[in-house]
């Protein structure tokens, strides 16, 4: 068996052979020595051809490749976690570029942290055509939904909020020893809630701006609807599980009140929002000058998201309260896999990750 | 014994005769298999045996470290007679056909040493063993000391009669592997019949420090991995 690597870079994926493999190339040509780390690639029950594309790779980086059924993101990084071997984990999502100096990197911080508390941030860039691109730059550069990098600067120390997963490396035996992903996250907070976990016993993460990966797909309106609505889904878990001030904080949950009176207009809100994106997007095919529509859309787009969110809060809420109510068929179905199975009865299922193309 | 079945099996334990256990519903549950003839050894951990629970209790102690109790067990009978020994405690509870199940999945992966995985729910000591969804096993470089583990024929003789210089165990799962792997045996947890570990918090009847201790000198004395090294899947199996 070979030496334990410095660093296990941990890739989890479902049916985006062709964003991985672009992925794994930039992981090809990292300045690190390639004996230096591998690549886990944890596949959460793909069905396209993402372990051949994975296989293609052998002889040129330190691979391995695991299949499980689809069981979302936090079993699928526990799962890499478990068969990672070096002392740095680094959580790379699978349509990220990674940057030369990417794992380097992460590693210079960690070499100067070497504390088991502290995680490492990364930065991820836009492609420029994605940085172009109305939406993306709405959610990145204005409300800042995805990714929050114009508040924070290179090296500084942050709290349990800024352990993104995708972009972010800790020290295995912290995870191993502290705690791991709670598996009742299919999508969305997993990452928020380790690390919130593990803030109790000193957890911190440094910021470092030159440990660059770069995004590459575009992320549609729809897409990114439905991603709201499953953030507020966990969100509205994770508030239940932690109910220290800092959580309802930051989960925002409080919003789930405004449900009702946002219920008779959220399809004619999204509406509003997706007719106004793609009238934008056909003008710029056009090459005609969108300046002005910016405000507008940009408003509508808040609007949207933000129901999007609450709504995500409001079903949670409701189908938790379902389950918990006397005689309920939900509730006695839960009971039943606890024995035998997975419990999730404290915190209420997510909708599986295979409903949805969106992975991260 | 019923030509059927795919030979014997032998469970040894002890349970509390004075705290809340679940020792009824895994005599019960350990009596369910269809295809091996189970053979259950317990001690009862008090002054004398219930008469209901008198079938399976081959004697009754009290004070006395577990791995010293399961090595007496083990010294009652002829082990050449039985193709797995399973050592539970008396604290957890399993799932539906689980003696089919888990040990179908422990002769499907060649595990001479495994474990079921915890629900996560158990209390757990070590992350490394709590259920993952998505896989059925793991070829793994651990495999707990409790709450419930197996032994197949092929192992017994390198890993019984158990080292009571660490007579709560501490410390076997480290030199375990070490000596799986010289003998060239594998090791794994079965992650699709997972026990619930919930009702009593580990470390509750005996002393933290002391069990570190006898821990500490066993390492001391015997080539281990290191918690790094160990808590690796080798390989998943889905």
């Amino acid at each position: 068996m070979l030496p334990n690597p410095l660093c296990s870079v941990l890739i989890c994926t479902y049916n985006r052979s062709a964003l991985l493999r672009l992925t794994l190339e930039s992981l090809c040509v990292q300045s690190l020595d390639r004996d230096k780390f591998e690549t886990i690639i944890i596949d959460d029950g793909s069905t396209d051809e993402t372990a051949k594309v994975v296989e293609s790779f052998g002889g040129r980086m330190q691979i391995r490749y695991e299949y499980q059924r689809n069981s979302g993101i936090a079993s699928a990084r526990n799962h890499g976690l478990f068969l990672a071997r070096g002392n740095i984990a680094l959580f790379q999502d699978d349509d990220d570029i990674a940057n030369p100096e990417l794992v380097s990197e992460h590693l210079r911080t960690h070499a100067l942290h070497p504390e088991d508390e502290v995680a490492v941030l990364g930065h991820t860039n836009l492609t420029e055509a994605l940085a172009q691109d109305p939406l993306m730059h709405y959610v990145t550069m204005v409300d800042q939904y995805l990714y929050s990098y114009p508040s924070i600067r290179h090296g500084q120390v942050l709290g349990f909020s800024h352990f993104w997963g995708g972009r972010s490396s800790c020290k295995r035996k912290l995870l191993l020893e502290r705690g791991v992903f709670n598996p009742v996250f299919r999508f969305g907070c997993e990452d928020i809630e380790l690390a919130f976990r593990l803030s109790r016993s000193g957890f911190r993460v440094v910021y470092n701006a030159r440990a660059i990966s770069t995004t590459f797909r575009l992320i549609s309106f729809d897409d990114f609807c439905n991603r709201l609505f499953r953030q507020g889904r966990s969100g509205w878990i994770f508030s239940r599980m932690h109910r220290d001030p800092e959580v309802q904080s930051w989960a925002g949950v409080d919003q789930v009140a405004e449900w009702e009176s946002l219920k008779p207009r959220y399809d004619r809100l999204v509406g509003a929002a997706r007719k106004a994106d793609a009238t934008v997007r056909a003008k710029r095919k056009l090459d005609l000058a969108t300046d002005a529509d910016r405000p507008p859309l940009f408003d509508a787009y808040r609007a949207a998201f933000r129901a999007s969110k609450i709504k995500g809060f409001a079903e949670q809420a409701r189908e938790q309260e379902e389950m918990r109510s006397p005689g309920s068929t939900t509730r006695s179905a839960v009971s039943a896999t606890d024995r035998g199975g997975v419990n999730l009865a404290t915190a209420g299922m997510i909708e599986p990750t295979a409903a949805s193309s969106e992975f991260r | 014994m019923s030509t059927e079945t795919r030979g014997r099996v032998l469970v040894l334990g002890a349970y509390f005769t004075n705290r809340e256990s679940w020792i009824v519903h895994l005599r019960s549950e350990f009596r369910r298999s269809r295809k091996w003839e189970v053979d259950q050894r317990w001690i009862a951990l008090g002054e004398s045996i219930p008469s209901e629970l008198a079938d399976v209790t081959a004697a009754a102690s009290a004070g006395t470290p577990k791995f010293i109790l399961i090595n007496r067990l083990l010294a009652l009978v002829n082990l050449a007679e039985y193709q797995h020994v399973i050592v539970s405690d008396d604290d957890i509870s399993l799932p539906e056909r689980f003696v089919d199940d888990y040990l179908g999945l422990v002769e499907q992966h060649d595990f001479s040493l495994a474990q079921p995985a915890r629900t996560h729910d158990s209390y757990t000591d070590h992350h490394f063993v709590s259920q993952l969804l998505g896989i059925r096993a793991r070829q793994t470089r651990f495999v707990e000391i409790g709450p419930l583990f197996s032994i197949r024929a092929d192992a017994l003789a390198l890993l019984t009669p158990f080292d009571v210089e660490s007579p709560m165990g501490w410390g076997y799962d480290f030199v375990w592997p070490v000596e799986m792997h010289r003998a060239g045996r594998k090791m794994g947890i079965i992650d699709s019949c997972p026990i619930a570990h919930t009702l009593r918090k580990p470390v509750a009847n005996y002393s933290w420090h002391a069990a570190h201790e006898q821990m500490t000198a066993l390492l001391a004395k015997h080539a281990h991995l290191e918690p790094l090294d160990a808590f690796q899947i080798v390989k998943s199996f889905a």
